[in-house]
């Protein structure tokens, strides 16, 4: 059914389905526009070809929150303002992740250093983006802070989002990696390094090798999908596990961390 | 009878995926058990090797053959051990005698010592398919309150 309900839309295509986020307000559209899955082409919202998805953001209550609809269900609500762009970006992101077929995704940092891929599995707040900025900024190309989506061939496909960054109140904020200076990965690459880090304070960077196997356990821990419901996907895991050298261990510093998962990458 | 004259086979079927990894690790996904096994290079080949019914004796001389001589006897009973508990491979017993306990908890002694050494150490880790469930289902973390 058409949203008529807003002035302001911006649409694009994922999986088969025409996504179109929509509000009554254009400074917010046009942030969301800016930041919201920003590697996929924007397209007119009359778009022919399948079904079309509505989301839409309007104010609820007085207090500066908002909910999120599609269509016509709320499917969140209360969201502050300072996390709508996370929330809504989350749910966009379990939609098409939910419908990547045979490709798989780990929640993981991935940038690729001269053509090899560095994964960094781990769940949110683990510090994949601030580890995936510090490769970025010496010299890796940016593929994601978020996802790595694997295919049966064992290699990773960017999944390009805007960085979520803390600025000085320590509220996340969304950054383009272009914005930081970062050119985006945009081939799928070949596994090389797969890093299991658990951030200490004053540590010293030091990991031991890890076995396939334990490998895959840990990407199983770490992924969105539930394996009784896509059973490929232990071998879609296996094919990156193949080509790929793994670690675990500790990190301090982002930096000393950074510059040491490149020495092994290399 | 001597504990090593038992002979062990693996637990296969149609229900077992496996996915054997470059460095010779082997992950099997059990879909009857819902359970997932992780076995490092020596667990693995250890199971490998009781593709038809192995003593310990040929068991030991397959690790050989394919680690080298440093993977210790208390090694391989200890992966077999591990191997047992995952339901991966069955024993079977000669009839006219029993397993001296003494002698297995005598190995596993052995075992739990020669696990200072790195090298040879079996490892056999298993996630449940609810627990992995579990690991997807948190990882969909979005702060929201459904209608």
């Amino acid at each position: 059914m058409p949203d008529t309900r807003h002035r302001f839309s911006f649409s694009f295509r994922a999986s088969g389905l025409n996504i179109r986020v929509a509000t009554d307000s254009a400074a917010l559209t046009y942030s969301l526009d800016r930041y919201l899955l920003p590697w996929l082409p924007r397209v007119a919202k009359s778009s022919p070809k399948g079904s079309e998805v509505v989301y839409s953001v309007d104010p609820c209550g007085n207090d500066g929150c908002f909910k999120i609809q599609r269509g016509a269900r709320t499917i969140a609500h209360g969201i502050a303002a300072n996390l709508l762009f996370t929330a809504l970006q989350q749910i966009l992101d379990d939609l098409l992740i939910a419908r990547l077929g045979e490709r798989a995704a780990v929640h993981a940092g991935v940038a690729v250093y001269q053509g090899h891929a560095i994964l960094l599995p781990g769940s949110s707040g683990s510090g994949k983006t601030t580890l995936v900025r510090e490769l970025i900024s010496r010299g890796a190309r940016y593929s994601s802070d978020e996802f790595a989506v694997l295919d049966s061939d064992g290699l990773v496909h960017p999944w390009p989002r805007a960085l979520m960054i803390r600025n000085a109140c320590q509220i996340q904020e969304p950054l383009l990696a272009t914005e930081l200076g970062a050119k985006l990965q945009r081939e799928a690459a070949r596994v090389k390094l797969i890093v299991l880090l658990r951030y200490v304070p004053g540590a010293t960077f030091d990991v031991q090798p890890l076995a396939g196997s334990e490998t895959m356990i840990k990407l199983l821990q770490n992924t969105p999908h539930v394996l009784a419901e896509k059973p490929g996907m232990l071998g879609t895991l296996a094919a990156a596990c193949r080509t790929a050298l793994s670690f675990e261990g500790v990190r301090g510093a982002a930096g000393e961390a950074a510059e040491a998962l490149i020495g092994l990458c290399m | 009878m001597p504990y090593s004259e038992r002979t062990f086979s693996q637990l296969s079927g149609a229900s077992l995926s496996v996915e054997k990894l470059s460095d010779d690790s082997i992950v099997i996904c059990d879909l009857l058990s819902k359970r997932i096994h992780s076995l490092n290079p020596t667990a693995a080949t250890v199971w490998e090797a009781c593709a038809g019914a192995a003593s310990e004796q040929k068991i030991l001389a397959a690790v050989h053959s394919k680690l080298g001589p440093a993977i210790s006897e208390d090694a391989v009973q200890s992966a077999l051990e591990n191997l047992q508990e995952a339901d991966l491979i069955q024993v079977q017993e000669p009839e006219f005698t029993a397993v001296p306990g003494a002698v297995i908890e005598q190995s596993r002694r052995r075992a739990l010592v020669s696990l200072g050494v790195a090298i040879g150490v079996p490892a056999v880790i298993t996630l449940t398919m609810a627990d992995q469930r579990a690991y997807a289902d948190n990882s969909k973390s979005v702060p929201i309150t459904s209608d």
